[in-house]
């Protein structure tokens, strides 16, 4: 498998975290449901550029497009109903708009992930041709949150509206922390113990303001 | 989570070091696994020093796996945030802390 990432190879790294962050790289410059592979790069650096305080690259999408990817970069807590509604109106669909949510999420995962561990930030992939799927879930529906969603929201429904989002959210969960399987185990041993991984998780969301 | 890891383990941990970077934690490792997620997340200058804090405590692995669990809720903060999941209601108390 191609690797796009260089890792200091004196900090051992599980192969299945970098195998899961390479395909997350294949992902991301494929065609999506809703989104081109173009356009999904291009919301990715824009939300690179957001994280680093820099100014919006150049790109391929509308403006009102680069400000919610910008918001889902650095302020996600503040992102409301209305505000999800607004860009509705400007002909972005909840499915569209939930595909932005994943791609730009686990491009920050993966950064994230990668700065931890001493590197740069990989480049981002070159944009593969293709059209998306525009493939429907006809069960998800929108109740209570800003998105629609199949069955109750939670953690693992967020994105279930787009469900090759949903797929790639619980590979990149696995690779990166626990699969969902093992979400269940508070005994599990990962490199580290399951209470290590937990106040890592904890202080993060704490810093990032999130509650759940 | 957090909680029934730490007590299956048979730990004793100060959850107060989370939101308090002046209280220690307790068990080994844990004060550098705060110092290197919260350097991480702030992108703060300290971060090769924190992550050689916790190589050093914790292993070689440890650097990589904590940054993976960083990585992580980077990613599931935004998902829930960004998608309006609710807050569970047994949460509200710190929701109302937390945002103001």
């Amino acid at each position: 498998m191609t690797n796009s990432f260089i890792i200091d190879p004196a900090l051992p790294v599980r192969p299945a975290m970098l195998d899961g962050m390479q395909r997350e790289w294949d992902r991301l410059a494929a065609a999506g449901t809703w989104w081109t592979g173009a356009d999904r790069v291009a919301l990715a650096a824009e939300a690179r550029a957001a994280a680093d305080h820099r100014p919006s690259p150049a790109s391929v999408l509308a403006p009102e497009i680069t400000a919610m990817a910008r918001r889902i970069a650095t302020t996600p807590h503040v992102i409301d109903r209305t505000s999800v509604d607004a860009l509705h109106d400007q002909k972005v669909s909840l499915e569209a708009y939930t595909e932005m949510v994943g791609v730009i999420a686990r491009l920050t995962a993966v950064d994230t992930a990668v700065r931890g561990m001493g590197s740069s930030p990989a480049p981002l992939p070159k944009p593969q041709e293709g059209v998306p799927t525009y493939a429907v879930v006809p069960d998800a529906k929108r109740r209570s949150a800003h998105v629609a969603m199949v069955g109750s929201a939670g953690a693992t429904s967020a994105l279930s509206s787009v469900a090759a989002e949903d797929s790639a959210q619980q590979d990149l969960h696995g690779a990166l922390y626990l699969s969902y399987s093992e979400m269940g185990d508070y005994r599990i041993v990962k490199d580290i113990p399951r209470w290590q991984m937990e106040l890592a998780a904890a202080t993060t969301s704490w810093l990032n303001h999130c509650v759940y | 989570m957090l909680r029934a890891s730490i007590d299956i383990a048979g730990l004793e941990l100060d959850l107060r070091a989370i939101v308090d970077d002046q209280c220690s934690t307790g068990p080994d490792g844990a004060d550098e696994i705060l110092a290197f997620t919260r350097a991480l997340v702030q992108r703060s200058a300290s971060l090769a020093s924190a992550r050689d804090a916790l190589r050093t405590t914790l292993g070689d692995p440890a650097a990589a796996a904590v940054a993976g669990a960083v990585g992580n809720f980077e990613m599931m903060n935004r998902i829930l945030d960004a998608t309006g999941v609710p807050t569970p209601h047994t949460l509200h108390d710190l929701e109302q802390q937390l945002r103001s």
